[in-house]
């Protein structure tokens, strides 16, 4: 690769486009999860943990 | 463009996203916590140049490709909603006001040890625990440990439901198939094996005698790998059972420790006690004398005032030598007691004139004197401090019968008993023996044989995995339960409903008996009560004993009397020298025996000696690193018979020659948190309960390489700085501000004007131990996020108050004071001076305040502070925090996003809070009133807060003690906070090393 | 200077402004102003004021009953609702609704109209103590039919009352300031 022509120019205008652009795409592919698969991370994640009141006890101070 | 919700339901806030990530937890998101750029950015970047893929971007390419993206990223993160929904109760539970903390009482166990400690919830969550104030012995202190276990509650990796062969099942099938086992083994008459933890519980004692009465051939052992073998049979061999030995350091004029660590932060009452005795006003007030003998460093030696490296081996040599040296004194040794073994003359171990010092001072002090040995150290040590005790008819320790706990050789005689399949079943509950016993080979392979093994715990570890059977428990903050302390009987009782579907290993336990044919209680709630109100109760309601969280009740203990017979073997087994290096294996501080591996507070939290977090590497002396050719971080090898593990070495300042010492309860391999992290040293334990934690003969050599050490700190020098001071009780008398003189300080700033209040806090070094229970209030107060080993090596640990420890003098035996340092809130700031942006700034009482939705990160403040005490969210540290981790957060407190700075508040959110109650209540603000955490954390009481514009505070009184000083004072930054110089008692003669 | 130069020092990042610049006042322009005045969204339970607070004269605390104890007002708990609503025109259409809500225990998603960002602190306490009516800063409540909200509340509002409070103050108060240091709101 050291050996092949090297394009500063181009390569910087490349990089100007495309990383915008590969930037906004992921973006927006994790804002929008629609086309997603929801993400293997255990659902259990995702849902809430009931909070309950302890049965019996009795709180010292408010 | 829309942002969607996460769909779990209708939350009270909206949601306004500070990245665009959501609560998601993917792969990419865990790994971007860790980038500084978003995913893709940098293989994208790659991939356009055609060049082999690198570690990262250049900041100035990377800078090109975001500028231009910068603006689309902004319009997709703006909310674009309303304000969110909010959604009340259907059904209001009557003792919950949203916003407002309810507290509980309760009580936590670990080991031995009992904690009653006062749990404060938010809307039903408990999220910060603090000792129970009512308690008389520790009145309101708790050790780091138990304040950092409120995240256990929130432990991803909890088990949820019951689990057979693997897979989820529900409890009624897990319930039958365990007493399914249970009848059979009663019909068959084959003995079932029971591995539980210490039995600090009347009740679960009452219960566990209620399962034997109902299957008789039940076999229960007591299991705590961290109590130390050898003084469970030392205590055996002078008492004739096991003994609970408890401090009483306010009648102690002089200590003698044998490696005895009691300082550490684990007896929050003792704690309180050598507080009470070190903070002193005048220095005409009397104090005690701490003389240390270790191998190594402790955090009880860093406080000595006179400590000698003594490898542990020769411990008990030195203390048979002393006592007789006390008895040629003319003290009397007990009936029976035969020292011919032990030979005249001082031990070579202590230089001579500190040996006479020692006779002196301990014969002076009689009864007044206290020995104590270390839980890790050899039998023999533990009954010559028996002996010595005995001989001084020492008032300052209470002896008390104590639960027997099964050392390696019951546990050795349970490996033998199922691998003949002596067992039908076996039950493991809140033990991890897979893990603790140091033959884990031999261990799996008898376990394998039992025909059903059940394990009954938290969160699924090495012992689980071993098991057909796998029942989640209920957290202790999800529990009942009754402990006995001296003073009062303390109950445990459930401060929130239990989160997932488990149940109390008590209620498993009261389903076998059902199972077996009795049934004393529907559940162990019921169980319990009527214990209490038959005899625990004396007139008083249950109701009442739960609000306070205890029944004071004196306890009717008869104090078990030595029996001198035991002396002639123990002297005899003294003698023995041993060759080679010996390697000390003792509780982890963060881990203790391996439970808290998974607790990312306590992994932490540095070690309050070496500074480490995140890892146990082996500590050797300073002596012994030079002949080895050893530096910091290298790698080493340790063997010891057979056992070799490698693993990073850090050199220890102050640790005896020939003496190694290695962490247990690392090397986990179960646990999000707690696997891969370090190396697990429990191998090398021995299989003599008498010297299982000392071992003789281990070899250590280089085995190339170097690791990056997790530390926080690798000061060893003061650089001739006055940062830390510390005083002779004759440099306290004469000069107690030595050759400092206060600076004279010019401003070109003009004064600020507090009008109302004034807030500062005292820090008295002599009475901080350096048990860092300040950090772990302070972490779970304000919501302190945890960086990580990585992070930490490169200095970005967010801890908002850390302990500094300084070492004095000669590397093989320096003095070492600790200092809590955190933000100094200085009149004269220059942080305040230089935010760009005015996001810290003074307000008119006082604080330093930072508003963390100014700042941009400029870190402007951060390079001017002197004290260092400003921390950087250098990375996403928080944002893909998921429930149940979310849970444990303050909600009084920001959480901060990446790119803020931040550092101590003054807990400025209670300092709020009360002025706000107090002016609703038309009163002025009482002094002590306004606690910050660590200040309600320091079991020494070291740190004091309050007004200073109130002259009958108790912080104006100590601002102007004698010994008072401000940390960098010349610079001029003006801080609030004085510190009280540390004091130290050595022998009056006026050496000041030792 | 090359061609290129020029287009790339003057040209390109010109045009990147102007593309910035245009997408930033777009998404302004087109962002509804969380924070305006006349905020009313739909609630799912079309819940009066103006009969509750206005007609009927319910206090504000009755409902609202945290204001003196916590940070927070609160919203009622369905079952304070039901405390009458149990009886009273149970055959309503909504009161119906409330009551299945109550029975079922879902939640009931109340579309929230005034909020302050994460940032903020704000504790209600001090001011309710203090004296001033709901009405200073949550506007005349009981005469809306549906809740709007009558003031941005941005700091600028919060500030400005804070300088100068005497006209939200009762008459007689010793009060001459609010709070203005940044942790006050700001933690």
């Amino acid at each position: 690769m050291a050996d092949a022509n090297r394009t500063p120019l181009l390569d910087r205008a490349a990089a100007l486009l495309a990383g915008p652009f590969l930037l906004g795409r992921q973006a927006l592919s994790l804002a929008f999860l629609t086309d997603r698969e929801t993400p293997e991370a255990p659902a259990l994640a995702l849902q809430r943990i009931p909070v309950t009141p302890p049965e019996h006890a009795i709180k010292r101070r408010g | 463009m829309k942002t969607r919700l996460p769909d779990h339901g209708p939350v009270e806030a909206p949601r306004f996203w500070r990245t665009l990530e959501e609560r998601v937890e993917t792969p990419e998101a865990r790994q971007a916590a860790h980038d500084e750029f978003l995913p893709g950015a940098v293989p994208a970047y790659d991939d356009v140049h055609g060049l082999p893929p690198q570690s990262g971007v250049s900041r100035r390419d990377f800078l090109g490709l975001v500028s231009a993206a910068a603006a689309l990223a902004a319009t997709v993160g703006c909310d674009r909603k309303g304000q969110g929904t909010v959604v009340p109760y259907t059904k209001r539970p009557v003792e919950v006001t949203p916003g407002v903390a309810n507290y509980y009482a309760s009580a936590f166990q670990e080991g031995r040890r009992v904690y009653p400690v006062l749990v404060k919830t938010r809307e039903g969550r408990p999220i910060h625990l603090t000792g129970n104030d009512e308690h008389p012995g520790v009145r309101g202190k708790t050790s780091p440990r138990a304040m950092a276990d409120v995240l256990r509650l929130y432990d991803p990796d909890r088990l949820r439901a019951p689990k057979a062969e693997g897979r989820t099942i529900g409890w009624a099938g897990a319930e039958a198939r365990l007493q399914g086992a249970l009848k059979e083994a009663k019909a068959t008459g084959k003995p079932v094996l029971l591995l539980s933890g210490a039995l600090a519980s009347p009740s679960r004692k009452a219960l566990l005698a209620d399962l034997k009465a109902a299957l008789p051939t039940l076999e229960h052992l007591a299991y705590e790998p961290a109590a130390g073998d050898a003084a469970e049979e030392a205590a055996r061999a002078s008492y004739g059972q096991s003994v609970a030995i408890q401090p009483r350091l306010a009648k102690a004029k002089v200590i003698l420790s044998l490696g005895a660590d009691f300082l550490n932060g684990e007896d929050p009452e003792t704690l309180a006690a050598w507080g009470a005795q070190r903070r002193l006003k005048s220095a005409k007030e009397p104090i005690n004398r701490l003389w240390v003998l270790e191998g190594p460093l402790t955090l009880t030696g860093t406080n000595a005032d006179h400590r000698y490296p003594v490898a542990p081996s020769r411990l008990a040599a030195v203390a048979f030598a002393l006592a007789r040296e006390l008895a040629a004194k003319g003290l009397s040794l007990p009936a029976g007691a035969d020292l011919s073994a032990v030979s005249g003359g001082a031990p070579a171990d202590v230089p001579a004139q500190a040996w006479a010092n020692l006779v002196k001072d301990l014969q002076h002090a009689g009864r007044n004197a206290v020995v104590l040995c270390g839980a890790q150290m050899p039998a023999e040590a533990h009954q010559a401090a028996h002996l010595l005790n005995a001989l001084l008819g020492s008032e300052a320790v209470a002896l008390s019968p104590a639960e027997p706990l099964a050392t390696t050789r019951d546990l050795e005689a349970a490996v033998q008993g199922m691998a003949a399949g002596r067992y039908a079943a076996a039950i493991f509950w809140d033990v991890n023996p897979a893990f603790t016993y140091a033959r884990a080979a031999a261990w799996k392979d008898a376990v394998a044989k039992v025909p059903l093994r059940a394990w009954i715990g938290l969160m699924e570890d090495e012992t689980a995995a071993q098991c057909q059977l796998v029942l989640p428990e209920n957290h202790w903050l999800e529990s009942w339960g009754d402990y006995t302390t001296p003073g009062a009987a303390v109950l445990q009782q459930p401060t929130v409903g239990t989160l997932y579907d488990t149940r109390q290993g008590e209620d498993v336990l009261l389903g076998l008996l059902k199972a077996l044919g009795s049934a004393p209680a529907a559940d162990y709630h019921t169980y319990l009560r009527a214990r209490w109100e038959k005899a625990v109760l004396q007139g008083g309601t249950f109701e009442q004993a739960l609000h306070d969280g205890l029944v004071k009740a004196e306890a009717k203990t008869v104090a078990p009397a030595f029996k001198g017979a035991s002396v002639a073997a123990a002297a005899g087994r003294a003698t023995r020298r041993t060759e080679g290096l010996e390697l000390v294996l003792f509780p982890g501080f963060a881990t203790l025996d391996g439970r808290h591996a998974n607790n990312s507070w306590l992994q932490e939290t540095p070690d309050p000696i070496s500074k480490m977090t995140w890892d146990n590497p082996v500590a050797v002396s300073v002596q012994d690193a030079q002949t080895l050719g050893i530096q910091e971080g290298d790698f080493v090898t340790l063997t010891l018979e057979g056992t070799t593990l490698r693993l990073p070495a850090v050199i220890q300042p102050g640790q005896a020659m020939g003496v190694l010492a290695l962490a247990l309860g690392y090397g986990r391999t179960t646990g999000g948190v707690a696997k891969g992290v370090g190396a697990n040293a429990y191998p090398f334990l021995g299989l003599d309960p008498a010297t299982a934690n000392v071992r003789p003969g281990a070899r250590l050599a280089k085995a190339g390489g170097r690791k990056e050490l997790s530390r926080t700190q690798s000061h060893h020098r003061m650089e001739g700085r006055d940062i830390v001071r510390s005083l002779t009780m004759d440099e306290f008398l004469h000069h107690p501000q030595g050759h400092h003189h206060k600076p004279e300080l010019v401003s070109l700033y003009e004064e600020q004007k507090f009008p109302d209040h004034k807030w500062g806090m005292v820090i008295d070094l002599a009475a901080c131990v350096g048990c860092s229970a300040c950090v772990v209030a302070c972490q779970s107060e304000n919501n302190v996020p945890v960086v990580g080993a990585e992070q930490v090596a490169k200095g970005r640990e967010m801890h908002w108050i850390r302990i500094d420890r300084y070492y004095e003098g000669e590397l093989e035996n320096p003095k070492v004071v600790h200092q809590p340092m955190l933000c100094q809130h200085c009149d004269s700031a220059p942080c305040e001076n230089v935010c760009p942006v005015n996001a810290t700034n003074h307000s008119p009482d006082g604080l330093n305040q930072m508003a963390y939705n100014r700042c941009v990160g400029t870190r402007y403040c951060a390079n001017n502070c002197p004290y260092k005490v400003r921390r950087f969210n250098f990375l996403e540290y928080t944002a893909y925090k998921t429930e149940p981790e979310t849970l444990a957060y303050n909600p009084e407190v920001t959480v901060r996003p990446r790119g803020v700075m931040e550092k101590c508040s003054f807990c400025v959110q209670r300092i709020n809070d009360v002025k706000i109650r107090a002016k609703g209540e038309g009163r002025s603000i009482l002094d002590g009133e306004v606690t910050t955490a660590c200040m309600a954390g320091c079991p020494s009481d070291a740190i004091v807060f309050g007004d200073l514009k109130d002259p009958k505070s108790r912080i104006a009184q100590l601002v102007t003690a004698t010994r008072a000083y401000r940390v960098l004072e010349e610079v001029g930054a003006k801080p609030a906070i004085t510190y009280l110089a540390d004091l130290k008692n050595p022998v009056a003669g006026g050496h000041h090393a030792n | 200077m090359h061609p290129f130069d020029r287009a790339f020092r003057f040209v390109l990042p010109a045009a990147a402004v102007a593309i910035l610049v245009t997408i930033l006042s777009v998404g302004w322009l087109t962002e509804p102003d969380r924070f305006a005045k006349g905020y009313a969204p739909e609630q799912p339970i079309p819940f009066s004021h103006q009969l509750h607070a206005g007609t009927l004269r319910m206090q504000c605390q009755f409902c609202h009953t945290g204001v003196d104890k916590s940070r927070h007002a609160g919203i009622p708990s369905v079952d304070l609702c039901m405390g009458c609503h149990k009886v009273t025109k149970a055959d309503r259409p909504a009161i119906q609704k409330l009551a299945r809500i109550a029975q079922t225990g879902e939640p009931l998603p109340w579309q929230r109209v005034h909020t302050l960002p994460d940032h903020v602190f704000f504790d209600h306490r001090p001011h309710v103590n203090a004296g001033i009516a709901c009405q200073s800063c949550h506007g005349e409540v009981q005469t809306m039919k549906v809740v709007t909200r009558e003031m941005g509340m941005r700091m600028g509002n919060c500030l400005a009352c804070h300088r100068d409070p005497h006209a939200a103050l009762p008459p007689g108060s010793k009060i001459t300031r609010g709070a203005e240091h940044c942790a006050a709101c700001h933690r």
